[in-house]
C-alpha cells in the first residue's frame, strides 16, 4: 500500500482495477469449479449405486441356486463401464461368491475384494466403493461390491480447470485493455491540471487556464483552480500596478531628494562665501593690520564678528539638521579617547568662560576611556551642551564629567552648571527644534539641543537632563561602549 | 618670502587672502578663473597655490587633475580654500588631488601661519 502511494495515478488505477477484476474472476471460477465437482461426484455415485442394484437383482437367482458361472456372466456386463476396477459378489454368509476384474487394473494385478460390509457408498484410496445388499422378497440373498476409478472425474476436473484458466486469462486481458483505454477519462484531466499548475508556478503567468472536460468532481476541481488563477491574476495585476506606481513615486522622491541636497550644498557654499569676507575683514581690522582702532570701533567690530560667527553656526545647524531629517548624514565611527575630546571641547570654550568669569572644570577618570563613535558628532554635542551651560550661567561654574557605567556597558558625559535652570513647564519642549525659552534674551538658534539629541540617537545614545530653577542644570549624554 | 598664487573668482575673498598674505610679506598673484590660474601656474612657477574649487572655465578639481598630470608641477603644493564645507567635502577634496584643504570662512588670525606650514621645507 505504501509503494502504491507514490506511483502515477495511471498505474494506480490499472493496479486497482485489475486487482478488483482478478478477485471477482477468481471467486466466480472457484465457485463454478466447486459446483461442477460436487455435481459430477453426485452423478457418479447415483450411477454406480444404480448399476450395483441392477447387477444385484440379476445375480439373485445365481446366488439362490449357487450357480457361480451364471453370476460371473452377469458381472461380465460391467465391461461396458471401463472405469470399473473390479466387482465382487458375496453369499449371505459373507464369503466371496465371484469376482470381476476390470480392464483398468494394471496387468498382472489380481482384484482382491475387501471383506463384506453393510450398505455403504464411500470414496477412498482414489476410488469410489459401493456395497449393496441383494434382497429378494424381503430375504437377504447376498451382497454386491463395485469399485470404480475416479480417473475420469479427475480428468474432467482438470479440463474444467484448464478452461477456467484460459477464460480468466482472456477476460483479464480484455479487462486490462479496457482499463488502460478508459482510465484516460480520469487520468488525463488530472495530468492536464498538474501540467498547468506547474507551468503557472514556473512562468508566473496567471493568464493560463486549465481546460474543463466534464461536470464531474474533476470538472469542479478545474473550475475551482481556474477561479483561483483568475483571482491571483487580478490581485497580481493590481500589485504590479501598485509597484509600478511606487517605483515611479520613488524615482520622483529620489529626484526631489537629489535636488534638495544639491540645493543644500549650494546654499552652504553661497552663504559661506560672503561670510568669509565679512568675518575675515572684521578680523583683519580687529588684528589692527590696517591701523589702530579706538575703543568704540573695536567694540562695534567685535559685535560684527560675533554676529557673523553666530550666523555661521546657524547656517551649520540648519544644514546639519536638514541632512539628518533627510537621512543623508553619514556618521563615521572611529575609536578615540574620550578624555581627548573633552579636553578639546574645554579648550575652545575657555575664552568664552573667562569672559563671563566662570570656572570651567573637567573631571575625567585616570584610566583612558575609549569609545567607537563619530568623533565630530560627539564634539558637536559636547560643544553644544557646554555652550548652553555657559550661556545660561552668570556666576559659578560649568563642570564636564566623564564616567563609565560598566553595568549598562555605557559611558556618560555630563555637563553641570550653576545657572538659571529650566522652568518646569518648559522641560517637555526643550529638545524640540526652534524652541529656546522665549523669556530669555540670550542668543541661540534653538536648534542645538534638538540637533544634539538627533546626533546622539544616530550613535545609539541618549541625552537627558535634570534641572532646578535658579540652582542650575545637569545634562548628560550616554553612549554605548564597545 | 614665498611667491603665492591665489585662484579665486570672488573678489572680496581674493582681496582678503591677498591682504593677509601681503601683510606678512609674501608676494601674491591673483587669478579669477581656472584657466588663467593654470596658465599663471605654468608661467610663474609659484611656491604654493591656493585654489577655490567652484571656479569659472576650469574647476578646482580640473586644475588639480592638470597639475597631477604635469610632471613639472608635481612638487607644487596645491591647497584648496573653499566654501564646500559639508560633511565629506574635505575627504573628496583630498582624494581629488589637493594636498591640503582649508574651509571657508578662514580664520584670519591663523591663516598665514597655516599657509606657511604648507610651504616646501627647502624654501
Amino acid at each position: 500500500m505504501r509503494a502504491l502511494r507514490d506511483t502515477a495515478i495511471k498505474r494506480k488505477l490499472t493496479i486497482i482495477s485489475m486487482l478488483a477484476i482478478g478477485v471477482a474472476l477468481l471467486v466466480a471460477c472457484a465457485t463454478f469449479l466447486t459446483f461442477e465437482y460436487r455435481l459430477f461426484r453426485a452423478t457418479l455415485v447415483d450411477d454406480l449405486v444404480a448399476t450395483a442394484q441392477v447387477l444385484g437383482d440379476n445375480s439373485s437367482a445365481a446366488l439362490a441356486f449357487d450357480v457361480p458361472a451364471s453370476a460371473e456372466l452377469t458381472l461380465q456386463s460391467l465391461k461396458a463401464k471401463p472405469h470399473v476396477i473390479g466387482a465382487a459378489l458375496y453369499d449371505k454368509d459373507g464369503r466371496v461368491f465371484v469376482t470381476y476384474r476390470g480392464s483398468e487394473l494394471p496387468g498382472g494385478l489380481a482384484f482382491v475384494p475387501p471383506p463384506m460390509a453393510a450398505d455403504d457408498v464411500g470414496f477412498g484410496g482414489g476410488s469410489l466403493n459401493v456395497f449393496d445388499t441383494i434382497t429378494v422378497g424381503g430375504e437377504r440373498m447376498g451382497t454386491i461390491f463395485i469399485r470404480s476409478s475416479l480417473k475420469e472425474m479427475r480428468e474432467r476436473m482438470l479440463l474444467y480447470a484448464l478452461v477456467t484458466l484460459v477464460v480468466m486469462l482472456v477476460a483479464s486481458s480484455a479487462a486490462f485493455l479496457l482499463v488502460t483505454k478508459l482510465h484516460r477519462v480520469i487520468v488525463e484531466p488530472i495530468a492536464h491540471l498538474a501540467h498547468v499548475a506547474a507551468t503557472v508556478a514556473s512562468n508566473r503567468d496567471y493568464s493560463i487556464r486549465a481546460k474543463k472536460r466534464g461536470a464531474d468532481e474533476l470538472g469542479q476541481l478545474i473550475d475551482g483552480f481556474n477561479e483561483m488563477l483568475r483571482q491571483i491574476q487580478t490581485s497580481d495585476g493590481a500589485l504590479q500596478q501598485a509597484r509600478g506606481d511606487l517605483e515611479m513615486r520613488n524615482l520622483d522622491l529620489e529626484q526631489a531628494m537629489r535636488a534638495k541636497n544639491m540645493f543644500l550644498a549650494n546654499m552652504s557654499h553661497e552663504l559661506r562665501t560672503p561670510l568669509n569676507a565679512i568675518i575675515g575683514f572684521t578680523s583683519t581690522l580687529l588684528m589692527k593690520l590696517p591701523g589702530v582702532l579706538n575703543s568704540v570701533q573695536e567694540e562695534q567690530l567685535t559685535v560684527v564678528k560675533t554676529s557673523a560667527r553666530h550666523l555661521l553656526s546657524l547656517i551649520n545647524d540648519l544644514l546639519d539638521l536638514s541632512k539628518i531629517e533627510s537621512g543623508k548624514i553619514d556618521l563615521v565611527p572611529e575609536s578615540f579617547s574620550c578624555q581627548q575630546v573633552a579636553q578639546d571641547t574645554i579648550a575652545s570654550l575657555r575664552p568664552m568662560a573667562e569672559l563671563k568669569k566662570l570656572d570651567l572644570l573637567l573631571r575625567l577618570p585616570q584610566k583612558e576611556v575609549r569609545v567607537t563613535a563619530d568623533r565630530r558628532a560627539l564634539h558637536q554635542i559636547l560643544l553644544n551642551l557646554c555652550n548652553n551651560a555657559i550661556k545660561f550661567t552668570d556666576s559659578g561654574s560649568v563642570t564636564i564629567e566623564l564616567k563609565e557605567l560598566p553595568q549598562q556597558r555605557q559611558l556618560e558625559f555630563s555637563v553641570t552648571d550653576t545657572g538659571i535652570g529650566i522652568q518646569p513647564g518648559y522641560k517637555a519642549r526643550l529638545f524640540q527644534a526652534f524652541s529656546q525659552m522665549e523669556s530669555t534674551d540670550r542668543e541661540g538658534t534653538g536648534l542645538g539641543l534638538h540637533l544634539s539629541r538627533r546626533l546622539a540617537q544616530l550613535m545609539g545614545g541618549t541625552i537627558d537632563f535634570d534641572s532646578q530653577l535658579g540652582r542650575g542644570s545637569r545634562f548628560w549624554l550616554t553612549l554605548p561602549q564597545e | 618670502m614665498a611667491r603665492i598664487l591665489i585662484i579665486e573668482d570672488n573678489a572680496p575673498n581674493l582681496n582678503l587672502m591677498s591682504y593677509l598674505l601681503t601683510a606678512s610679506g609674501h608676494s601674491v598673484e591673483g587669478c579669477r578663473d581656472g584657466q588663467s590660474g593654470l596658465d599663471a601656474m605654468r608661467r610663474q612657477r609659484p611656491d604654493i597655490v591656493l585654489c577655490d574649487i567652484q571656479l569659472p572655465k576650469l574647476s578646482g578639481y580640473q586644475i588639480a587633475e592638470a597639475v597631477r598630470a604635469d610632471a613639472s608641477l608635481h612638487a607644487l603644493p596645491l591647497v584648496a580654500v573653499t566654501a564646500l564645507a559639508m560633511r565629506g567635502d574635505r575627504a573628496r577634496g583630498l582624494a581629488g588631488g589637493f594636498d591640503e584643504y582649508i574651509e571657508k570662512p578662514i580664520e584670519a588670525e591663523t591663516f598665514v601661519a597655516l599657509v606657511e606650514s604648507f610651504l616646501p621645507r627647502s624654501k
